[in-house]
């Protein structure tokens, strides 16, 4: 189960989806299902069902209107994944972090990614390997949190 | 949590489900709390400057707003070039964290020259109070304040930013970027469409989806070179970042930065510079794609702002270039490169635009001038192809005769460079691909302090230009052929012969070259040798007609001045080959004028004026027809526009006084050949005509004084001799 954490609005987040298009290609045959999340609170399901329009995603998207999901999986930012493992009804959090290294920070930017960081995490996960870890902090907009 | 519908396949949807039922009953993730928005402590902190003195508590509506208006709501508006809106409190605080973080880096506004290292229009450097502020504001958790207080929106109007252009020019076939992979740089090419030339005072170019677009340059194509390059595609555009044009045969520097930004749509040039669009040129728009995720169809236009002023001033660009010395080994995280030039006059530099792709970092420019000084002309440390600029100066730099420019620009071909676009580092050499590398520094120059009558100091500039190219690359064929036309446009013509012939040995059926070689010797004289040079131009030039133009035109001109009578037969054929060179038609014209054919000479002149209506010589020659058919008042006209367009130029102002002296108004006629005398003091028969008006209009003294003039210039003049005689016999 892997969850990508995005914004409509956030353009480090729009400029993924082709990536996350290619990893579902990749890896939804072994098993991996892969998930958009909305958490913003300005994302409705009008604004995400034209954005996902325009985008041509084709992946399963929630809304996560109450933020659990950012709350389980820690994120902060959007784009950020979270890849997780279950055994029987018990989640594990196995990697959380950026897609890949394409951004070192924001107006930093290389002309292609060098670490494909989330790939090899779900590439680990399947072989039930150890899940190596984010190489650098995510890049793009902080989620807007709910007030409490 | 909502369904999205139309999005999810129902199985997702049911996993989704069953996903988040496990969530809430989980006792190994339970509800955690939420992040806590205070960004971490910085250590640059507010509090540290003295300098920086911050109201208490700031808001977005008595502090923050204003801020945003002035710096950044020219992108940041809906429907700009911006990627999201900052114009509401709602949107300042929506992207307050990522405000935060993109001005402390100075990531934002885009700003690369360093403060105090030129003095530059337009600066978008934010000042250190309002980067505190806006971080103070974040800290704070983004209060609104009193709305009641906040400044009023800036408002934006998708309309063209001038009003309705004279003329609009679109992509033919619009390109669609794919949501992925990495950027694009693509040319396109539009043809300019009129039938005459214009002087253009302003250009909009808009993009169509301003968001994916970096940046964009408009270069020039005289001579449609790169459409002939590229017959069967260029409708779709090029790929490429830099491209090279043919900049056609004749010397022809006028030339500005046609630079779009995000944040300049609109490109006003100063008074007096507008910029030539002629028939048959190519504007090529050059972008700088970056992908957004999506698809995105780009259908950029043009808008153009004509003036029927022609330029009071010609400026020109010049540069600095090391693309000979860039091999960069690869992991090679400091490899510098340096160029100099001295320049051979004076100029006012207007405007400077560095230029290096992904391993560029640290960029200098700087001027010394003749007493020694340093003078910066601009320093960039951190150089990012992505935030590319012109840049222009506040105040025009002046640089005397004798100042020697530099650039230093240095490498970093490490993997610890973000932006190299090789992993694992390799060798990179000089190239237009993205992942080659330039080592270039523009300047856009205006020669100053000119003598009147003086020859084009741009030449000059041009030759010493090339001279500086050609230490570096002793074989560049461009070089080669620019020094010689240079010289050759300068009247140094037995210099120019053996450049042309350097030239010619490494391509020696070039159609231009032996043109350009054949106006040379005839230039040094040698007019037999000049027009087997055009002959053999024409038969190189084969079924080619465009390109045989230039030799026959030379070759007619050539035959016509040496009183050749196939001159009359070689314009006609021209003509009929080249229907739109105005230089030939004016050459017919003129042929006619001398064998009485008036009426045909009318129609080609007029013909050659529809096409350029700023070559004076065709309004030189035109007048001459009208005065031949005794119609003064136009001849007068057609002078009057001639010495508009070439004020500096004797004969058309000796011209215009012969003609007011028929029309009697002598006067006016004196003051005119005043006029060319000042520009041509050492014409006795100028002299001599001055003394017959003066003589005419009762100026004995004055008459007496000119007709001397011209007798100590020329002892035999023989007009002047009677002209002098008769007046003492009447006194």
């Amino acid at each position: 189960m892997v969850l990508i954490f995005a914004a409509s609005d956030c353009p480090i987040s729009n400029r993924y989806v082709p990536e996350i298009a290619r990893l579902n290609r990749e890896f939804t045959k072994q098993g991996v299902r892969i998930w958009w999340v909305f958490p913003n609170p300005e994302d409705n399901s009008s604004t995400v069902a034209e954005h996902n329009h325009a985008f041509a995603i084709t992946e399963p998207t929630v809304l996560d209107t109450r933020q659990y999901l950012v709350h389980l999986a820690h994120v902060t930012t959007t784009p950020e994944a979270a890849v997780f493992t279950s055994n029987g009804d018990v989640l594990r959090e196995v990697y959380r972090g950026r897609i890949d290294d394409r951004y070192f920070s924001i107006g930093q930017e290389r002309p292609q990614p060098q670490q494909h960081d989330l790939e090899a995490a779900i590439s680990a996960a399947l072989a039930d390997k150890p899940v190596p870890q984010s190489g650098g902090p995510p890049v793009g907009c902080s989620i807007v949190y709910l007030q409490k | 949590m909502k369904r999205i519908r139309s999005i999810s396949a129902v199985a997702g949807l049911a996993a989704c489900i069953f996903f988040l039922n496990n969530l809430r009953e989980s006792t190994v993730y339970g509800a955690n709390p939420a992040p806590k928005q205070e960004p971490a402590a910085d250590s640059s902190s507010v509090g540290r400057r003295a300098t920086v003195r911050l109201p208490s508590v700031p808001t977005w509506s008595r502090d923050v707003a204003s801020i945003l208006y002035k710096n950044c709501a020219t992108c940041h508006h809906p429907g700009g070039a911006g990627p999201f809106s900052l114009l509401t409190y709602t949107d300042a605080k929506r992207w307050g964290p990522q405000l935060m973080v993109v001005t402390q880096s100075r990531f934002m506004p885009p700003w690369l020259p360093e403060p105090g290292y030129g003095d530059f229009a337009d600066v978008r450097r934010l000042s250190d109070h309002d980067r505190a502020l806006i971080k103070q504001w974040v800290v704070d958790k983004m209060p609104q304040g009193d709305p009641a207080i906040a400044p009023a929106p800036p408002h934006y109007d998708a309309n063209w930013l001038m009003g309705k252009p004279d003329l609009i020019l679109k992509v033919s076939h619009p390109f669609t970027l794919a949501g992925g992979g990495g950027d694009v740089f693509r040319n396109f090419i539009l043809p300019y469409p009129l039938t005459q030339t214009h002087y253009i005072r302003a250009m909009e170019i808009r993009p169509g989806t301003p968001q994916i677009v970096h940046h964009a340059n408009i270069t020039i194509d005289r001579t449609a070179s790169l459409r002939r390059q590229f017959p069967n595609d260029w409708q779709s555009g090029i790929s490429g970042m830099d491209l090279m044009v043919d900049a056609g045969s004749r010397f022809d520097p006028d030339s500005h930065f046609l630079f779009w930004k995000p944040d300049t749509p609109a490109l006003i040039e100063p008074a007096g510079m507008p910029w030539r669009l002629d028939p048959g040129n190519d504007l090529i728009l050059n972008m700088h794609l970056k992908p957004s995720g999506k698809a995105e169809t780009l259908d950029a236009e043009v808008g153009l702002y004509f003036t029927p002023n022609p330029p009071a001033k010609q400026p020109m660009l010049i540069s600095l270039d090391r693309d000979d010395a860039l091999d960069i080994p690869a992991g090679d995280a400091n490899f510098v490169v340096e160029d100099s030039m001295t320049l051979p006059v004076d100029l006012d530099v207007l405007g400077v635009y560095p230029h290096a792709h992904y391993l560029g970092r640290d960029m200098q420019g700087w001027a010394i001038l003749p007493d020694g000084k340093k003078k910066w002309l601009i320093w960039i440390r951190n150089w990012d192809i992505d935030r590319q600029a012109v840049y222009r100066y506040k105040e025009p730099v002046l640089l005397p005769k004798g100042t020697v420019l530099h650039m230093r620009y240095l490498y970093d071909n490490s993997s610890a460079n973000v932006h190299n676009p090789h992993t694992p580092p390799v060798r990179v050499r000089a190239g237009n691909r993205s992942e080659d590398e330039m080592a270039h520094l523009w300047f856009q120059v205006l020669p100053v302090n000119v003598q009147p009558g003086a020859p084009d100091p741009r030449l000059l500039l041009e030759e010493t230009w090339m001279r500086n190219r050609l230490t570096k690359t002793p074989n560049d064929q461009v070089s080669l052929y620019n020094l010689a036309a240079a010289l050759a446009g300068q009247g140094k013509f037995t210099e120019a012969v053996p450049a042309f012939v350097k030239e010619l040995n490494q391509s020696p059926h070039d159609v231009r070259t032996l043109t350009a070689l054949g106006a040379a010797l005839e230039g040094a004289g040698s007019w037999q040798q000049a027009q087997q040079r055009f002959r053999s131009a024409i038969e190189a030039a084969g079924t080619d007609d465009s390109s045989a133009c230039d030799p026959r035109f030379d070759l007619a001109s050539s035959e016509f001045r040496h009183g050749q009578p196939e001159a009359a037969e070689e314009f006609r054929t021209e003509v009929a080959a080249c229907p739109n060179d105005a230089e030939a038609l004016t050459g017919l014209g003129q042929i006619e004028i001398e064998a009485n054919q008036t009426t045909q000479a009318v129609q080609h002149l007029t013909a050659a004026i529809r096409i350029n209506p700023s070559l004076a010589e065709a309004h030189e020659q035109l007048a001459r027809a009208y005065g031949q058919l005794g119609d003064l008042q136009s001849a007068l006209a057609e002078l009057e526009k001639a010495a508009e367009l070439k004020p500096d130029d004797a004969t058309i102002h000796s011209s215009l006084s012969q003609v007011l002296a028929a029309t009697g108004s002598l006067q006016q006629a004196i003051d005119e050949q005043r006029t060319a005398l000042k520009l041509l003091e050492d014409d006795a028969d100028g002299w001599n005509n001055l003394g017959v008006l003066e003589a005419r209009t009762g100026q004995l003294p004055a008459a007496r004084d000119a007709f001397q003039h011209a007798l100590r210039l020329d002892p035999e003049h023989p007009q002047a001799k009677s002209n002098l005689a008769r007046l003492q016999t009447q006194n």
